[in-house]
């Protein structure tokens, strides 16, 4: 075959262009760190890398989310801690009241360190966090969870929203805890009973210490009333009738039954008992509501804000004076322990979200790890690979230069001027 | 006694030998030449009774070492290759475009969902949402650069196409030229080939077939030439011009039209279908902008589509940091309906996108034929739509005629998302109308905000197939193969114009060892003849001598 001299020149020309086009897009890879220089170097793996990296994006903003969940239960549980505290020692404080040789005066000293508490326990409902927000006020961020009108009564100022946050692909977690919950509710489930004696009483009937005595009871969950009247006629007899309802919600009575002086527990029908003591007059009533029952009110302030009134009043040598401060005792000893094992009840919870927490934080961890490993193995050029090329192709110019050069030399034209 | 004359013929000859060598050596370089050899043969011989006696050499004819065959196929491999070249032009710009998947819109699109996040994590506060909002206004501007480029690669394009038209009929004049001057030549060289006048047009004509694929017919001598179905470029001595012209479908993109002849000297002007150019830069571009233009851009407006429809719709039932109902957070232009030139109705036609869902990134042509409208997917031509009733839903698109009567032959084109990506803009201009709350409670509800970042990985596009992350990454996927498709048809076909060119280089080019040997050989032939010359005057000399 023929050889022409453009053709001859031509070809000299392609071999080191392409040699030299293959050597740059090694030196890029290498450059660049990257495999795949453009999409169209591995259309497939270009497409698969943009898909992993938004599942590595999402994974780090999953991340970036729990740290924040950290950051809010962190700081409720601190505000829990406090409460619990508080509470114990408040706990501790009704017990000292109801020592019976306590003059007016010290219980009203024993209603002043109540009231500090009550202070104390309104500031640590109403906590923020590090940007100002109200931790229990659901999503009324900036509303604080409760306030007191003129009174000094203190309520539930928050919503009913919970504030979620995507704590991975599929598990949302609650960052806060409403303050109605915390403060204002028995924990679901509660079986526990609390006594109230009516504020109108005229008698001395003390009672207190409810107990379930038949867990599967017809009325066992459901709020008693007891009310205490006379036969009529000269020798009266001192009667009670026990109101309650059935299963279904329907109103129904007990009674009257004749009271019989110096007992020391009523048993309620359907599987309730109370302690009951002193001399009751007609027209008094009591009542013994469950814990957890959606009527029942378990406001601690409204709790603390009675046994400081009770506290309050004098009733040196009155007997009647007494039983109610012994009554509101009771009733507020009752409702205090509902509240503080609602408030360990919570920060149980607050705990075990924590925990699952930092369950998903490992999982995400070694998920990135993947994600990256996988990115990496699209994406980043083997740089043994890549040298060892850059050399064999460095080499293959190399040749082709010189042997272009080699053989051109020998043309005839220039032999002869040679 | 002729010794001398002998001489003569053989300098003669040897003369036009060294000189036709010349020529090659100094032609070796210049493209499309072709090698040329000196024919000669014997002047035969005079009857001297005692035998013929040869009288010399007679040189015939130059001719050019050419076939036919081979420089077809040479300039056929040429028009493939130019095509490709083209066409490679193109998509490597958009492929670099989409190539890096750490800038433009995937990491965008990543940012604003992380933003929204960042938001149903912390709704209250205000920093979040201002960069939520600014991350939302970065991913707007992404997404309308992308198109931004696609639309200048267009118009680009349009411009190519003139510039091309007007090359290709700059260089059928040439041809035309060329043609005459050869007739002319031939004629007053008593047949004689005008080497190097045809060797110019053969030139011409594998330039202007780099441009456009056209065909050759040679009719005694000249060349006619036609391009697409047979439409005639040059006959006889007449150019039938080629123009760039607006589509009557798409106003917007230029097509190619050609002149064709009415009668009595008048043409008119006549679209030429893009498939029906094949081959050449012109065919390249064309076949670009169909297969890869089109669809990326409709692929990009539909991602747009998607994002503002799912995120506008959940945004909606959300509250703002007012307690006030939540408002569009992107805005969409509508879907873009062209009314065909030919229409004689009066009829306002529009469409709205009603399913991003639904969404097929195609066009659409709707064709009234006086009672029916059928709705046809272009490129594709399926049936989506077929009656007499109107609005018509079809693929997420709902088409309507809001005023006027159309008329039978009516024509539109409807493109639902190929100006989607350039029309997104951000419909909110402040952070506290981010709806971020589910109800109208309060400042740290989120569930809005939640729902909404949930559409990051929500298989919102293609029926449910693909999330807007997935929808960019079959952008980049599609780009990513036709480039590879295009490198490699390119890297074959220039393997393949090297090899055609090798074995036309064979037979017409010039070597110069070959033409270094020719100088010597004819060198020697000169000194040969004048040797001749020298004996034919020793001897004449001689019988001088005799006489002295």
């Amino acid at each position: 075959m023929r050889i022409s001299s453009s053709y001859f020149f031509q070809t000299g020309l392609n071999a080191i262009n392409a040699q030299q086009s293959d050597l740059l897009h090694l030196y890029q890879q290498a450059a660049s760190g990257q495999r795949m220089v453009t999409p169209a170097d591995d259309p497939l793996g270009a497409a698969q890398a943009v898909n992993l990296s938004q599942s590595q994006s999402l994974n780090e903003r999953y991340a970036a989310n729990r740290d924040v969940l950290k950051m809010n239960l962190g700081n409720e549980e601190n505000a829990l801690n406090s409460v619990t505290t508080l509470l114990q020692d408040i706990k501790t404080r009704l017990v000292e009241a109801g020592n019976g040789t306590m003059s007016d005066a010290d219980r009203a000293t024993l209603a002043d360190v109540l009231r500090n508490s009550k202070e104390t326990l309104f500031g640590l409902a109403n906590s923020t966090d590090g940007n100002g927000q109200y931790l229990f006020s659901g999503f009324s961020a900036t509303q604080p969870a409760f306030v007191k009108d003129a009174g000094g009564a203190v309520s539930y100022a928050g919503d009913g929203g919970k504030r979620e946050i995507q704590a991975d692909q599929t598990r949302r977690i609650a960052a806060t805890d409403l303050g109605s919950d915390v403060f204002a509710r028995a924990a679901s489930g509660s079986r526990a009973y609390l006594t109230q004696a009516g504020a109108g009483n005229q008698g001395t009937g003390l009672i207190g210490a409810p107990v379930v005595t038949d867990a599967q009871g017809e009325h066992v969950g459901m709020p008693f009333t007891i009310e205490f009247t006379e036969t009529a006629g000269p020798d009266p007899v001192l009667q009670y009738t026990v109101n309650t309802f059935d299963a279904d919600g329907d109103p129904q009575s007990y009674g009257p039954i004749d009271y019989e002086e110096g007992t020391t527990t009523l048993q309620l029908p359907g599987g309730v008992q109370v302690a009951f003591s002193g001399q009751p007059k007609a027209g008094d009533s009591f009542s013994v509501e469950p814990a957890a029952h959606a009527d029942t009110e378990l406001n601690v302030f409204d709790t603390l804000d009675a046994i400081i009134q009770a506290l309050e009043t004098p009733n040196d040598g009155d007997e009647l004076g007494q039983a109610k401060v012994a009554n509101a005792l009771a009733s507020a000893m009752q409702r205090i322990d509902v509240n503080y094992n609602q408030v360990l009840t919570v920060r149980a919870s607050v705990g075990s979200r924590l925990n699952e927490i930092d369950a998903i934080d490992a999982n995400g961890s070694s998920r990135g790890l993947s994600y990256a490993n996988q990115l990496s193995k699209l994406e980043d050029v083997d740089y043994y690979t890549v040298t060892t090329q850059l050399e064999l192709r460095r080499s293959a110019l190399e040749a082709a230069a010189l042997a272009f050069k080699k053989i051109q030399g020998t043309s005839l034209f220039n032999m002869g001027s040679s | 006694m002729n010794l001398a004359n002998l001489g003569l013929s053989g300098l003669a000859a040897a003369t036009a030998r060294l000189q036709t060598a010349g020529h090659n050596i100094n032609n070796a370089a210049t493209e499309g030449y072709n090698r040329q050899s000196v024919v000669v043969s014997s002047a035969g011989g005079r009857n001297m009774g005692y035998g013929f006696v040869g009288q010399g050499v007679r040189t015939d004819s130059i001719e050019r070492s050419y076939n036919n065959f081979l420089y077809r196929q040479l300039v056929n491999a040429q028009t493939t290759g130019a095509s490709l070249v083209s066409y490679g032009t193109e998509i490597t710009q958009i492929n670099n475009l989409f190539g890096d998947r750490t800038v433009g819109v995937s990491p965008a699109l990543q940012k604003f969902f992380d933003g929204m996040q960042a938001v149903a994590s912390a709704p209250a506060d205000p920093a979040a949402r201002q960069e939520l909002l600014g991350r939302a206004s970065s991913l707007v501007g992404q997404i309308n650069d992308a198109n931004a480029f696609l639309d200048s690669q267009r118009e680009n394009i349009n411009t190519q196409i003139s510039t091309v038209v007007t090359q290709i009929n700059s260089y059928v004049e040439r041809v035309r030229d060329l043609n005459q001057q050869i007739v002319v030549a031939k004629a007053s060289s008593s047949g004689q080939p005008p080497n190097d006048l045809l060797d110019q047009r053969e030139q011409v004509l594998s330039e202007l077939s780099q441009l456009a694929g056209v065909r050759v017919i040679e009719q005694d001598g000249s060349f006619n030439i036609t391009i697409g179905n047979g439409q005639v470029l040059l006959g006889g001595d007449t150019v039938f011009p080629l123009q760039a012209v607006p589509s009557a479908d798409d106003p917007t993109r230029l097509v190619v039209a050609y002149s064709a002849p009415t009668g009595s000297g008048r043409t008119t002007l006549v679209e030429m279908s893009d498939a029906s150019i094949g081959g050449g830069s012109l065919g390249g571009l064309l076949q670009y902008r169909s297969e890869a233009l089109d669809t990326v851009q409709n692929d990009l407006g539909r991602l747009a589509a998607g994002l503002a429809m799912a995120v506008n719709e959940i945004h909606r039932q959300g509250y703002d940091v007012n307690g006030a109902a939540g408002v569009d957070f992107f805005s969409l232009g509508a879907p873009k309906v062209i009314e065909a030139a030919t229409n004689k109705g009066s009829a306002v036609a529009g469409a709205v996108l009603t399913d991003a869902n639904q969404l097929t990134a195609q066009d659409y042509r709707v064709v009234f034929d006086g009672s029916n409208y059928q709705i046809t997917s272009v490129p594709g031509g399926s049936v989506v739509y077929e009656g007499d009733t109107l609005p018509a839903s079809f693929d997420g698109v709902e088409f309507d005629i809001s005023g006027g009567t159309p008329m039978a032959g009516d024509s539109w084109l409807v493109q639902p998302t190929r100006n989607a990506a350039g029309s997104l803009k951000l419909a909110i201009d402040n952070a506290s109308q981010i709806a971020a709350a589910g109800s109208a409670a309060g400042e740290a509800d989120g569930d809005n905000a939640l729902r909404l970042a949930e559409l990051q990985t929500g298989k919102t596009l293609g029926r449910g197939s693909m999330s807007l992350n997935e929808a960019y990454s079959q952008i980049v996927n599609k780009v990513g193969v036709l480039t590879q498709q295009n490198a490699t048809a390119s890297k074959a076909q220039a393997t393949l114009i090297q090899q055609n060119y090798a074995a036309q280089q064979a037979v017409s080019g010039v070597n110069l060892n070959e033409e270094y040997v020719n100088l010597e050989r004819y060198q020697e032939q000169f000194r040969a003849a004048s040797r001749l010359i020298d004996v034919s005057s020793t001897l004449f000399d001689t019988l001088l001598g005799l006489r002295a």
